[in-house]
């Protein structure tokens, strides 16, 4: 049988940790599963041992902020569990069991409430040679440089857009990796268009100056700063060797590189509600498909699952703390538990939520102006190339469920991970329909691959299963 | 006032309409097929791929014979839509297994042998029983458990992929001139004068002298309309599909296939949960566990994916085809088998529905076979 | 692509094996990275085109950085901490089950 628990909480990083902080402290037993060996998420990747060698300068003040949230959810009693990897969420018991991988085994942990908090990923920007070795994402490169010291090889190009391209290049710069080439995928135009939230904005003004900080710093260390690129190549025999860019006003470029990093900015983890056929709705402003849920985060068409953090929209860290919480003591509530009010949570949230209207119209994905030719991957697992998509769409395919169906797009290990963002809005662009009338895939446990051994220990009844 | 009219409207585009759809549209029938959205309940987009013979028909011999042939000009028809659609289907015919992991099992097996072999009375029957060492002969590149007593063996069996056949006779049916309509969700058949009109959920109209209607579990809510009864019901089947390996499996063991593609499709379950399609831990780890078991070394091969999807069921588990007496023109195909019938479909429902031409003994496939299950009154 | 900017010392320092070849690596890091920082041009071959493949996005989501781990292939190794002695292959095209591989 299923282990039992008052709260799961799936995700150790800003709103996990503090939904289980406000939980636990309301005298519930609370399991915390996690993907990652420590707490910390992919903001605070690894904090407590960059910390403890002396590198927490590199990474600024929000990445130090999580040596504290850290250590105060370390020192709760909840049970935590690294190395832990959700495959599914079952609905049981006026509850929910969750469906995990730890140490080579499948398990079922059942929860009277459950808190999501699986945060977020970079949003996959497709082009040509994205496959190649030697191109990845500046997150991953800074996953990198915090847990294993890494830095980009040079020639080192840069490119993509969104305040955390901004955020990254300076780390890279104070670690001592310069760019040599930053190619700004975003449209200087949009600074006049962006100018009407520039009031609301204030409210979140401490956000603001760190976006001028870094985009001061930006240029300093930079070879070259090529502004408004709409297109982007990478090319190379087995691995990366050049990237060539047109800009908008028709200029060509080309460089020689090693290491491409690319980001475009960050989009919810919604793999598992989607999974669990909660509703979601796509942002038009964030360019994101979000879970349906109330103010608390309580997820649309169930009375037992939460989501809080970067996992229900884009808000960032500050907002995940105050989510986290928020949904930590609803669901402590709704157990009949007394949650202690946590310090400034609406006022946390009103901060996030007032800077984010500027940023979006500053930065919105680079892929709504960059078409995506029909020899570019798109799906990497499949390596199925826009065209071929766009063939079967032109042949009726109504979508990306029947698209998957005649093309394997989004049926590879990644499950869609990769591809279903950009499968809708090519179906969006074949069918004339707009993003916000579009479904992405439709996606099933398990959402992350698991051994045959490892899901025969979810062999509970010894179900019939006839040989034909 | 029709958006479209057709000589033949197909209502469905799943596996029996799209075989039906290609076959009409070959057979010079200005077609029509209506489909639903890209999120239907598609049983379509849920098949494992037999195209399987051993055990079909148990109680209708009319159905073996039926299986049996469609096996016999698979091959052809597979031919045909690569040679018009430039898509392969993989379809191959290396015969089947039914692995046996217990004496139940084996005594099961035989009596269903000998069942058929009574039922055919002609000899005809072709599966027969094979014991361990001739299993290994069969599949040699994999170590089978010890659990692994005997199987049966139909030299009729095969597979295909059933992805790429849905694909291939939509490309093909368009190809002969056939045209699809997409997000037409039919939820009425009127009488317009000798002819009938569907009317779909968006309101929009098609006209048409004969309607096939082949939509799964929609058959009959539909049916019902033009004085059909069509008492079929889903029954889930959940299956697990790992990621791509080196070609291992030479032939299909009834529910362990590997595709052309590499992935091996492990099966299935046959659950009474009503609509609900989705798939289950429990269930997972059931068919895991017999994997597992059927094969040990496959312990760290990982499941990329899984799935729940409803078979149409009807009591006996033989195909329903069956043309509205007060209605005539209207026609009902239902069935789970839409891969295994795929070729039959296309080659003899057309000329059922443009002709009144029957195989022999197609009768035997009425929905009258049904004692006790009145039909429903014609509305009206 | 990338390199490492200080070598691991002392306790830090994990001892496997990539490809073939002894690496150190720092403790918490993932065999990603530390295939990453020994020079390994790629992690993979497509299991469809054959082209070589390697990490993006070093959060579990690509899962192009699967490598055959202590003799389990396809294994996310951006997800699995190292430790010392573990044996750390590229993963080449799809695995086969290694039962009568002499044919």
């Amino acid at each position: 049988m299923a282990d039992s628990v008052d709260i799961a909480v799936l995700g150790a990083g800003p709103a996990g940790m503090a939904a289980a902080v406000v939980a636990a402290n309301a005298g519930l037993t609370v399991s915390v599963l996690d993907d990652q060996a420590v707490p910390g998420g992919q903001i605070w990747r690894n904090v407590e041992a960059v910390a403890a060698r002396g590198d927490i300068g590199l990474f600024g003040d929000d990445y130090a902020a999580g040596v504290d949230a850290v250590a105060e959810f370390r020192a709760t009693d909840v049970d935590y569990r690294p190395l832990s990897r959700v495959i599914g969420v079952e609905s049981a018991d006026e509850g929910g069991d969750v469906l995990y991988l730890r140490d080579g085994k499948a398990g079922r942990l059942h929860a009277k409430r459950l808190i999501i908090a699986l945060g977020a990923y970079e949003r996959p920007m497709p082009f040509l040679g994205w496959t190649l070795p030697g191109v990845m994402t500046a997150g991953a490169a800074q996953i990198a440089l915090k847990t294993g010291g890494l830095l980009p090889e040079r020639p080192f190009v840069l490119a993509g857009q969104g305040p955390l391209l901004l955020l990254l290049a300076a780390q890279f710069r104070a670690a001592g990796a310069a760019p040599d080439i930053l190619l700004r995928l975003d449209d200087p135009g949009k600074k006049w268009s962006a100018g009407k939230h520039g009031l609301r904005a204030l409210a979140g003004f401490s956000d603001l100056l760190k976006g001028l900080k870094w985009q001061r710093s930006l240029s300093d260390g930079v070879e070259e700063t090529v502004a408004h690129v709409t297109h982007l190549e990478a090319s190379g025999g087995g691995r990366l060797e050049a990237v060539r860019w047109q800009t908008a006003d028709g200029t060509d470029g080309e460089a020689e590189a090693t290491t491409l990093l690319v980001h475009d900015g960050v989009i919810p983890n919604a793999q598992l509600t989607r999974a669990m056929r909660i509703p979601h709705k796509y942002d038009v402003a964030a360019a994101a498909w979000c879970p349906e849920a109330s103010a608390d985060g309580q997820l649309a068409d169930t009375g037992w699952a939460y989501v809080a953090g970067d996992n229900a929209g884009i808000l960032g860290w500050a907002a995940a703390t105050a989510t986290g919480a928020k949904a930590g003591a609803s669901a402590a509530s709704a157990l009949g538990a007394k949650a202690a009010p946590t310090n400034d949570v609406e006022g946390r949230l009103d901060r996030a939520r007032a800077v984010r209207p500027l940023l979006d119209a500053l930065y919105p994905p680079a892929q709504a102006f960059t078409a995506i030719s029909d020899d570019t991957i798109i799906c990497r697992c499949e390596a199925i190339e826009a065209g071929s998509v766009r063939e079967a769409l032109a042949m009726g395919a109504q979508g990306p469920n029947q698209l998957k169906a005649f093309l394997r797009t989004g049926m590879g290990p990644c499950q869609g991970r990769m591809c279903a963002y950009t499968v809708a809005a090519l179906a969006a662009e074949a069918n004339g329909t707009a993003l916000a009338d579009t479904d992405l895939m439709r996606l099933r446990m398990p959402i992350s691959p698991v051994t045959v051994s490892e899901m025969s220990h979810l062999n509970e009844t010894d179900m019939d299963l006839p040989t034909a | 006032m029709f958006m479209d009219t057709a000589d033949v409207i197909v209502i469905g585009g799943g596996m029996v309409g799209g075989a039906i759809a290609y076959g009409l549209t070959r057979a010079g029938a200005n077609t029509l097929m209506l489909d639903e959205g890209d999120d239907a309940l598609r049983t379509a987009r849920g098949n494992f791929g037999l195209v399987w013979v051993q055990t079909k028909g148990r109680g209708l011999q009319r159905y073996q014979d039926w299986s049996r042939e469609s096996s016999e000009i698979w091959t052809e028809f597979s031919d045909d839509l690569q040679e018009s659609t430039g898509v392969n289907t993989g379809y191959e015919k290396p015969g089947g297994l039914t692995l046996c992991t217990s004496d139940e099992e084996v005594r099961a097996s035989e009596e269903i042998i000998a069942a058929m072999k009574a039922q055919a009375g002609n000899g005809q029957y072709d599966s027969w029983m094979i014991d361990r060492q001739e299993i290994e002969a069969l599949v040699p590149d994999v170590r089978f458990g010890p659990d692994v007593l005997a199987a049966s063996f139909c030299p009729h069996d095969g597979h295909a992929n059933p992805l790429k056949l849905l694909r291939a006779m939509h490309a093909g049916f368009q190809k002969a001139g056939g045209r699809y309509q997409p997000n037409a969700s039919v939820v009425d058949i009127v009488r317009d004068g000798e002819d009938y009109a569907v009317v779909t959920a968006e309101g929009a109209r098609y006209g048409a002298a004969k309607i096939v209607i082949a939509c799964g579990h929609g058959i009959p809510e539909l049916a019902a309309k033009v004085g059909l009864h069509c008492p079929t019901r889903p029954q889930r089947g959940q299956i697990l599909v790992t990621e791509r390996l080196q070609p291992m499996l030479p032939l299909p063991m009834g529910s362990i296939r590997q595709t052309d593609e590499g992935s091996i499709m492990l099966g299935v379950s046959h659950e009474e949960v009503g609509f609900d399609d989705r798939n289950t831990g429990d269930v997972s780890g059931a068919i895991a566990a017999r994997a597992a078991r059927i094969l040990p070394d496959f312990a760290n091969v990982n499941i990329v994916r899984s799935w729940g999807a409803l078979r149409i069921m009807p009591p006996d588990g033989c195909p329903i085809y069956d043309e509205s007496e007060t209605w005539p023109g209207i026609f009902m195909t239902t069935n789970h088998s839409g891969v295994t019938l795929a070729s039959v479909h296309a080659k003899h429902i057309p000329n059922w529905v443009l002709r009144g031409e029957t195989p022999v003994g197609f009768q035997d496939f009425s929905v009258k076979r049904f004692k006790g299950t009145p039909h429903a009154a014609p509305p009206g | 692509m990338l390199r490492r900017r200080v070598e691991p010392e002392g306790d830090a320092t994990v001892r496997l094996t990539i490809a073939g070849q002894p690496v150190t690596a720092l403790r918490g890091e993932s065999v990603a990275t530390a295939a990453l920082a020994a020079g390994l041009q790629f992690t993979r071959n497509a299991p469809v085109s054959g082209e070589p493949r390697a990490p993006y996005c070093l959060m579990g989501v690509c899962f192009e950085c699967l490598m055959t781990i202590d003799g389990q292939p396809n294994r996310q190794a951006c997800l699995v901490p190292v430790q010392d002695g573990m044996n750390v292959e590229p993963q080449m095209l799809r695995p086969s089950l290694g039962v009568r591989d002499d044919g």
